[in-house]
């Protein structure tokens, strides 16, 4: 009595029942689909965050606090460039900026950089230009690279002048992509990137004044960004300065996508457990059918364990296949999964996908209002195209 | 080649007990052809089951071809089966998901025959049905159905060869068919047959005519 004889019995089994079991295999496959789907889903998430988290940072080591580094602060610094770290510093805050031509204002997310940023990634502009070039003084007024919502919001086209605070700037490009943009679920407004020196001048930095100082720090090859980061906390001892490497920056969004993909998993599972019962009421209604069937081979000679095992090769290869295309159906699904939960994810989809420009997706933005931001889905959860 | 002794069969109907057999003794010779005949409900496919070990009695002792087989288990009752005996049952009992041909084959790959699906084809060709092996059971009238059972019952070349009413479900004609076939079958290859039937033209083809009634046995017991 033969292992081939039990697999000829089963083939022909599934062969001969091919209708009954499609509900069986049906439960399988959306089952494992959902699994997988959701599985990858975060996988491609996670590696994506991880793989972009110097950029998504500025650079390897982020110091942030609410006031200007003091001294020591300033020195340990020093201490880290002599080292071969590049450093340079951001500073962010809230600000009303205003389109002197039609009086129209609006709150903007103010960011001045210095000469060094970004330290990792490109700022993506149109026209296309060196930051610093864009950036640069001209006739008296600073240039600002400003999100194309604040123009289409205060009227404004590329070349238009702008105030903000006591200071006069000229639109000099729209800002397509900014590397290290946080991703908040709220923002109070479009991004106005300017030079540091202009910022001084816009009069808006005095005792009171809401500002974020970030310095960022470019550490040498061999330099692990941890290690530093704790010596630095060490040699500084403030409590106030935040110091955190790039692979435990934003833990928010990490901590978001996390909870995102459990959820989604419990929802894969649940569907996974209601199958079961479709699973195990196909299998029950089968086998009730096949009793004559296994009465007529117990009859002819077969042995409990042939009979055993024929059934278990079918319902086990059943099953594998049923997962196997359903593996296939929850990786092919990755595309549509991204498409149904970018709706209901605090980011703007479209601003994230390649080749497509946010200008383009302004009326998009506009509808999401302040409540949205210009950022992206880690690229990895899209399709590159 | 089969020894019956005092068997009894009791079972219990709405609770109260019922004697299927009460106390059946008989002798088969080997290669004589015994038809087991009495009224409906009288026990001759009781009989014909406890034979084939697809029931145990309640008492007594039965063996076949020198085997006891009331004190087998049901993995060597299977194997007693595959190597002692062809069943042939009054509704044909094709397994539907097979073809004729691979039905014919299941007892030959069972015991790891080679070659079983042409042998198989062979079978079918010697009750006539050469040309059908590829049809499924449905695709077969009840005679065809038979026939394919007979040529699966004889697969193995069985010593003992055990018949419930073959050609109950058929019309007389189709039934005298299916008999002279049997008969045929079993001569060429010279086993014991038992055939469960009412039907007294049928019994009279037989070498003996056992008569049940009420689960005894009226007269032929040896």
């Amino acid at each position: 009595m033969s292992l081939a004889f039990s697999l000829r019995m089963a083939w022909r089994e599934t062969r001969g029942a091919w209708r009954h079991f499609i509900v069986f295999f049906g439960c399988v496959a959306l089952g494992v689909a959902a699994l997988v789907s959701v599985g990858t889903f975060a996988a491609n998430l996670d590696r994506t965050l991880g793989r972009e988290a110097r950029t998504r940072t500025g650079g390897d080591l982020e110091l942030r606090s609410a006031r200007p580094l003091d001294d020591d602060v300033r020195t340990a610094l020093a201490e880290l460039a002599r080292g071969g770290a590049a450093t340079t510093t951001v500073r962010e805050l809230a600000a009303m900026a205003r389109a002197p031509a039609r009086g129209a204002t609006l709150l903007v997310e103010l960011k001045a950089v210095e000469g060094e940023y970004p330290l990792y990634g490109r700022v993506e502009t149109v026209p296309a230009a060196p930051l610093d070039t864009l950036l640069a003084d001209r006739d008296g007024a600073g240039g600002a690279v400003v999100e194309a919502r604040l123009l289409e919001r205060l009227g404004l086209a590329v070349g238009d002048p702008l105030v903000v605070g006591a200071a006069r700037f000229t639109v000099t490009g729209v800002l397509v992509r900014e590397p290290d943009r946080s991703m908040g679920l709220v923002t109070l407004g479009p991004r106005v990137l300017i030079g540091g020196p202009a910022l001084e001048r816009t009069g808006l930095l005095q005792v009171g004044s809401r500002v974020r100082y970030r310095t960022l720090a470019r550490l040498p090859a061999g330099v692990t960004a941890r290690v530093a980061g704790a010596d630095l906390a060490r040699s500084i001892g403030d409590p106030a300065v935040r110091i955190a490497a790039f692979d435990e920056a934003q833990p928010g969004l990490r901590r978001f996508f996390s909870q995102l993909a459990t959820y989604l998993g419990l929802v894969g599972l649940a569907s996974l457990l209601v199958g079961g019962v479709g699973i195990a009421s196909s299998v029950t209604t089968f086998f009730r059918r096949q009793l004559v069937t296994i009465a007529i081979l117990k009859c002819l000679g077969a042995g409990s364990r042939v009979l055993l095992v024929t059934y278990l090769i079918q319902i086990l290869s059943l099953g594998l296949l049923g997962s196997l295309a359903g593996a296939a159906l929850g990786v092919a699904a990755q595309p549509l999964l991204v498409r149904v939960l970018a709706p209901f994810a605090p980011f703007s989809k479209s601003s994230g996908m390649r080749g497509r420009s946010p200008v383009g997706s302004r009326s998009a933005c506009s509808r999401r209002c302040s409540v949205r931001s210009g950022r992206s889905w880690p690229s990895a959860a899209f399709p590159r195209r | 080649m089969i020894r019956i002794r005092d068997v009894v069969m009791r079972l219990s109907s709405g609770g109260r007990p019922l004697t299927i057999l009460d106390g059946v003794t008989l002798d088969v010779a080997a290669g004589e052809v015994c038809a087991i005949t009495g009224p409906s409900g009288s026990g001759k496919s009781t009989l014909l089951g406890l034979i084939a070990g697809l029931d145990r009695p309640s008492a007594g002792s039965i063996a076949v071809a020198g085997v006891e087989i009331t004190g087998l288990d049901e993995d060597a009752l299977a194997r007693f089966r595959r190597e002692t005996l062809g069943y042939v049952f009054q509704s044909y009992h094709l397994i539907p998901t097979l073809t004729a041909a691979e039905n014919v084959a299941v007892p030959l790959e069972i015991v790891g025959a080679p070659d079983a699906l042409s042998r198989a084809r062979g079978l079918l060709g010697d009750v006539g049905l050469g040309e059908r092996g590829h049809h499924y059971p449905v695709q077969l009238s009840g005679g065809e159905q038979q026939r394919v059972a007979l040529a699966r019952a004889v697969a193995l070349d069985p010593g003992l060869l055990l018949a419930d009413e073959p050609t109950g479900n058929l019309d007389s004609a189709t039934g005298v068919q299916i008999i002279q076939l049997l008969l045929a079958l079993n001569r060429r290859r010279g086993s014991t047959l038992v055939l469960v039937t009412h039907d007294e033209a049928l019994a009279s083809h037989a070498d003996r005519v056992v008569k049940l009634h009420d689960g005894r046995i009226l007269n032929g017991a040896a």
